[in-house]
């Protein structure tokens, strides 16, 4: 082998030195993932470079071809050891499996057998020799088929190993800059001394600048272990352990500025990860001004912190600690901050709730199982006067008393220990030996796995409350008796038993078998009313010698009480075998003035009388003071009643004498209650119903009597009565009597009224049989005239019918022979047809007034209303009746007054009937002179026609009867005008039957007037 | 100037007659005793005046009229009814121009025919 020295190897033999020291290093951080794979690139790339170094110092053919080989170690390792390498520094945790590495290794281990015998097959080098420019000489070679495969294969390689390098980077977001850098270059280098090689663009023919390109691949990130610390701040640790984590961490450099942060610590802050990194801590924290001044130049810290006010309100943990490299040099500070803001919640809600126990106003005491006390809280103590001290260990057992009966306790634990809440009460005893009450409400807790861990008793004191009930049944009981004895003072009992009742009362509702009362009477007490072994009697009189403790209440008028009576220097000798303890004596008093003195007493030593006790004893004995004082009273009624029973007497007789007439009267007489029920009957009623006896109708409803298609009508007459409260009615009803005879009763009927309500009726009833029978015989002859008119008015609709016709001829012809139609006619012949047509129109006249007043007789007259005109009416009537009126040489004057309605609302036809009927009548009556027709208006509804004459006028004691069918008024004064018939009759009733009016004015001589007043009807 | 028309449809021939006398001054008049009769003739001719009895054989009255109404070229005919019978001339006066209640005057008739056809319908 020979060498000779060239400069181009200088480069190579540094990179392969460099390569050899990233190995030893990497190799000695070989835990670390990629590491070791790491460790063999670098060894393959200083192989490579000092194998390239030694072909191109090589002098002959044969040293070349052998280095050129060599070189072939690292060309067919690196590419796998850089995809080895990337692919476990990206996957930190899952490194390449060594079956995949072996299986990728087979190629370049077939590779490298190809290249040691490329002599033989040329499939590596198909040619090789010197190649030399300049001052450098290298391999040449011409590359043969494997060669081409392997290439191909290795770039394949290459490429992977660089797409995890160029992954770790886009992701790595938390590596320094030049971390990043180192990557970048270590990807990217042996890519572009490759790229140089193979396009040619090298500076020296044949210059592999590949080896180069790892040198500086490996130097690079040799540099990013030595400076950067790549391989030591672990991108996985970063990933798994610092992204993830919920606490904040923060890394300062030496200068302040942020190196590195995690998502946790970016959110608290309120940055994001890009914006964070590389900022001045200062420009961080620049929310937090208080907190930014007080760490900014602190090395080591642990403390609580809270930022943010009221719900956002926040709590930390922080930590700040130094971070030094080996030679202990300070080169950051690591930040770490632990949310604890939950637990500063718990912990809040908690010391709430403890304060809440504290100061809680009922007492509550907490016991493990087995009834341990473990907590009471102040008001326990305030309570019972133990202190938590006191309590502690001890059972509750404390504050037991008799009071509270066994039965309460074992219920108690039974309630409990299954789990259950209890209620109840005791009466417990306090340290100072006073007895209380209270209700308990006892629960308890329960662990997650349904285990009871302790029990809560929460108590309130009821003593007070308990107090106040008992008082309120002793009122009670009071007011009871107050009430009972106000009944017996109102039924007028007797005094002794009155008394007796009160003082019994009294005793009974202060527990005290013995009671007595004693009257004063003059100087001495007397005894009343007394319980039986006293050796007193009822009666008996006590001086101030036998019973002190009443005189003594006397003379004091305040109750007197002595707590044990057995003991007392001035008691009593009785007979009793259980003495008296505790006595009360309570003066009575009216006034100033002590009347009487009531004793009450117990024999169950220690049993006193409590102070509420006392005040009812007091109650008690005004109670008895009234009644005495009352007594007064009572005599005064007492005579009040007799006056009263003289009366009752008086009104007894008055009552024998009204019953006397009621008994005998002709009329039915009853009384009903409200609903209905007869109560009382009068014998008369009896008799003509054909009872026998007054029960057979007592309680019975009148409806009973009434025939039954009345009864609903009736009763609802009643029931109307009863409603409005109506005093008289009188009603005609039909009834029934018990031999079935149907019977006429007209019934005065009186609702009787008690405090304003109508509690029953009395009636008074006639048997009106007999004029009913009258009434109705009469309704029948008139419903039989009403037909008779009927059949008279058909009859002569029927008949007039068959006389018009024949008429019809009679009065045309005489009309046409009477105006010379068939011919001249002589005088005489004249007036015979001048006859005949007056005499035919008289009949006709006839027969119409005839058929009206059947119609008006029969009620068939229709009147046919219409709107029609005054004055119209006026005008077509001086049309007609001016012919006439001239005959008679007299003058027709028609007057329409200016108040005369325009329109009224009337039937003109028979308008027009009555206007002819009076007008005609006016010139018949009236030999000279004029008759006038006026109309006007009467008042606002009513209007009028006026017929005037200056004719014979109507005697006045004829005026009332011309109205009158068929009446004549004097026929000498008609002389031949016959028929003064219908006519004015038919027209009175037609002026009725429209709601008006006919007025007659007349002086014998002088004239007639006919007034006709009839409504407007506007509609 | 001929006269006008006036057709008496009256089955009394000497109520027609007197009729057809009273009016003849002013009307030419044709005499119909029987309903049908008077119909086929009115089919021919337009009449200004009709004087119909209600009562007729065959043809009740009460049909002509309503015939007579509701035939348009009858439109400018006037009518005037007469009848026996009082009820009926009440009920009717307010659907014909003039209703007569028998006995009818002859002065009356001609002075109301002259008036009725003085008026327009």
């Amino acid at each position: 082998m020979h060498f000779l020295y060239s400069p181009y190897i200088v480069p190579l033999f540094a990179a392969g030195a460099i390569s050899v020291w990233v190995a030893y290093y990497a190799w000695s951080h070989r835990t670390v993932s990629g590491a070791s794979a790491l460790a063999l690139l670098a060894l393959a790339v200083s192989d490579w470079a000092i194998g390239y170094a030694l072909e191109i110092a090589g002098a002959d053919l044969a040293t070349k071809v052998w280095w050129a080989k060599v070189e072939y170690i690292g060309t067919t390792t690196i590419p796998l050891l850089w995809l080895v390498f990337c692919y476990n520094y990206f996957n930190q945790n899952r490194p390449m499996p060594a079956r995949v590495i072996a299986g990728l290794g087979l190629l370049p281990l077939l590779t490298l057998v190809l290249v040691f015998t490329t002599e033989y097959h040329g499939l590596i080098w198909s040619r090789y020799f010197i190649s030399r420019t300049g001052d450098f000489s290298s391999l040449g070679v011409v590359h043969g088929l494997w060669f081409w495969i392997y290439w191909i294969y290795a770039y394949f390689l290459l490429l992977i190993g660089t797409y995890f390098i160029i992954r770790l980077i886009r992701r790595k977001h938390g590596l320094y800059r030049w971390q990043i850098i180192a990557l970048i270059v270590a990807a990217v280098a042996p890519w572009v001394g490759n790229f140089l090689y193979v396009s040619g663009l090298t500076p020296v023919a044949n210059l592999d600048l590949t080896s180069y390109g790892f040198t500086v691949a490996v130097v690079s990130i040799a540099w990013g272990i030595f400076r950067l610390q790549l391989i030591n701040l672990l991108p996985l640790a970063r990933d798994t352990v610092v992204d993830e984590m919920e606490d904040g961490m923060i890394v300062l450099d030496a200068r302040g500025r942020v190196a590195d942060i995690n998502p946790a610590a970016a959110a608290m802050i309120g940055f994001s990860i890009t914006q964070a990194i590389g900022r001045s801590a200062v420009e961080l924290f620049g929310r937090w001004p208080a907190l930014t001044k007080k760490y900014e130049d602190v090395l080591d810290a642990f403390e609580e912190i809270s930022v943010g006010e009221g719900e956002s309100q926040r709590w930390f943990e922080l930590s700040l600690a130094p971070l030094r490299n080996k030679d202990k040099t300070l080169v950051g500070r690591l930040i770490t901050l632990h949310d604890i803001t939950k637990r500063r919640q718990v912990d809040e809600r908690l010391l709430q709730l403890s304060r809440a126990v504290e100061a809680s106003p009922a007492s509550i005491v907490i016991t493990d199982v087995s009834g341990q006390i473990q907590y009471v809280n102040p008001k326990f103590t305030a309570v019972t006067g133990y202190t938590l001290q006191d309590a502690l260990g001890n059972n509750p057992r404390i504050l037991k008393t008799d009071q509270t009966p066994p039965e309460v306790h074992r219920q108690l634990w039974e309630t409990i220990l299954a789990g259950k809440e209890w209620h109840g009460e005791f009466c417990n005893r306090k340290k100072n030996g006073e007895l209380y009450w209270e209700t308990a409400s006892i629960s308890p807790i329960i662990d997650a796995d349904g285990k009871i861990i302790n029990f809560v008793a929460v108590k309130e004191d009821i003593t007070e409350h308990r107090r106040m009930q008992a008082q309120l049944q002793v009122q009670n009981r009071y007011l009871t008796v107050l009430h009972e004895i106000t009944l017996d003072l109102l039924n007028r009992r007797e005094l002794d038993d009155l008394l007796r009742a009160i003082v019994n009362h009294a005793a009974d509702l202060l527990h005290s078998p013995y009671r007595e009362i004693m009257l004063k009477e003059g100087n001495e007490l007397v005894v009343h009313s007394f319980t039986p072994n006293q050796g007193f009697l009822s009666g008996e009189r006590v001086g101030r010698d036998i019973a002190k403790l009443a005189w003594q209440a006397h003379d004091a008028g305040q109750p007197v009480i002595l707590e044990d009576y057995s003991t007392w220097a001035d008691r009593r000798t009785t007979d009793d075998p259980a003495p008296w303890s505790a006595v009360a004596e309570f003066p009575v008093m009216v006034g100033q003035r002590c009347v009487a003195v009531i004793g009450i007493g117990r024999s169950r030593p220690g049993q006193l009388f409590t102070p509420e006790e006392i005040q009812t004893g007091i109650l008690f004995s005004r109670l008895v003071g009234l009644v005495l004082d009352n007594i007064n009273l009572y005599t005064s009624a007492m005579q009040e009643i007799a006056e009263r029973k003289r009366t009752e007497s008086l009104l007894q007789e008055s009552e024998a004498r009204y019953r006397q007439i009621v008994e005998t009267a002709n009329d039915l007489i009853y009384r009903t209650d409200a609903q209905g029920h007869i109560l009382y009957v009068n014998p008369t009623s009896l008799r003509l119903f054909g009872l026998d006896r007054i029960e057979d109708i007592l309680g019975k409803s009148y409806l009973d009597f009434i025939i039954p298609d009345w009864r609903e009508k009736v009763r609802r007459l009643y029931v109307r009565q009863f409603l409005s409260g109506e005093s008289n009615t009188y009603f005609e009803v039909p009834v029934l009597t018990l031999d079935g005879h149907e019977l006429w009763l007209g019934q005065n009927v009186q609702v009787i009224r008690d405090d304003g309500r109508v509690v029953g009726f009395q009636a008074v009833a006639r048997d009106i049989t007999a004029i009913k029978q009258a009434q109705e015989a009469l309704a029948i002859a008139r419903d039989q005239a009403q037909e008779a008119n009927h059949l008279k008015s058909d009859l002569l609709a029927r008949v007039s019918h068959e006389l018009r016709t024949p008429l019809s001829g009679i009065l045309g012809y005489a009309e046409l022979l009477r105006d010379n139609t068939f011919g001249p006619l002589s005088e005489d012949q004249r007036r015979v047809a001048k006859t005949i047509v007056e005499s035919s129109e008289y009949l006709t006249n006839m027969i119409n007034d005839l058929l009206d007043q059947a119609q008006i007789d029969a009620k068939k007259l229709v009147l046919r209303f219409s709107e029609c005109s005054p004055a119209d009416l006026l005008g077509g009537l001086k049309e007609i009746m001016a012919v006439s009126a001239q005959k008679k040489g007299l003058t027709l004057r028609t007057v329409l007054e200016p108040d005369a309605p325009v329109t009224v609302y009337s039937d003109p036809q028979r308008l027009r009937q009555i206007l002819i009927n009076l007008v005609a009548n006016a010139i018949k009556f009236t030999k000279q002179g004029e008759v006038s027709i006026r109309i006007l208006g009467a008042n606002p509804t009513h209007w009028a026609l006026q017929v005037s004459d200056t004719g014979i006028g109507i005697p006045e004691e004829s005026q009332a009867i011309i109205f009158e069918p068929f009446q004549k008024v004097d026929s000498s004064l008609t002389g031949r005008n016959r028929g003064f018939g219908l006519g004015l009759s038919i027209t009175k009733q037609l002026v009725d039957l429209m709601g008006g009016q006919l007025e007659l004015a007349s002086k014998v001589g002088e004239g007639t007037t006919f007034l006709v007043t009839l409504p407007i009807n506007k509609r | 100037m001929s006269k006008p028309l006036a057709l008496i449809i009256e089955d009394d021939f000497e109520i027609a007659n007197i009729m057809s006398i009273s009016l003849a001054n002013e009307f030419e008049t044709e005499q119909f005793a029987d309903g049908r009769a008077a119909l086929s003739r009115l089919a021919q001719v337009i009449p200004m005046l009709i004087i119909l009895d209600l009562h007729l054989p065959s043809l009740s009255g009460t049909d002509i009229f309503a015939r007579v109404r509701s035939d348009a070229r009858l439109e400018t005919t006037k009518v005037i009814l007469c009848t026996a019978d009082a009820l009926r001339a009440e009920s009717l006066r307010s659907q014909a121009d003039i209703v007569l209640l028998k006995p009818i005057s002859p002065a009356q008739l001609r002075q109301l025919a002259s008036r009725l056809i003085g008026e327009p319908r």
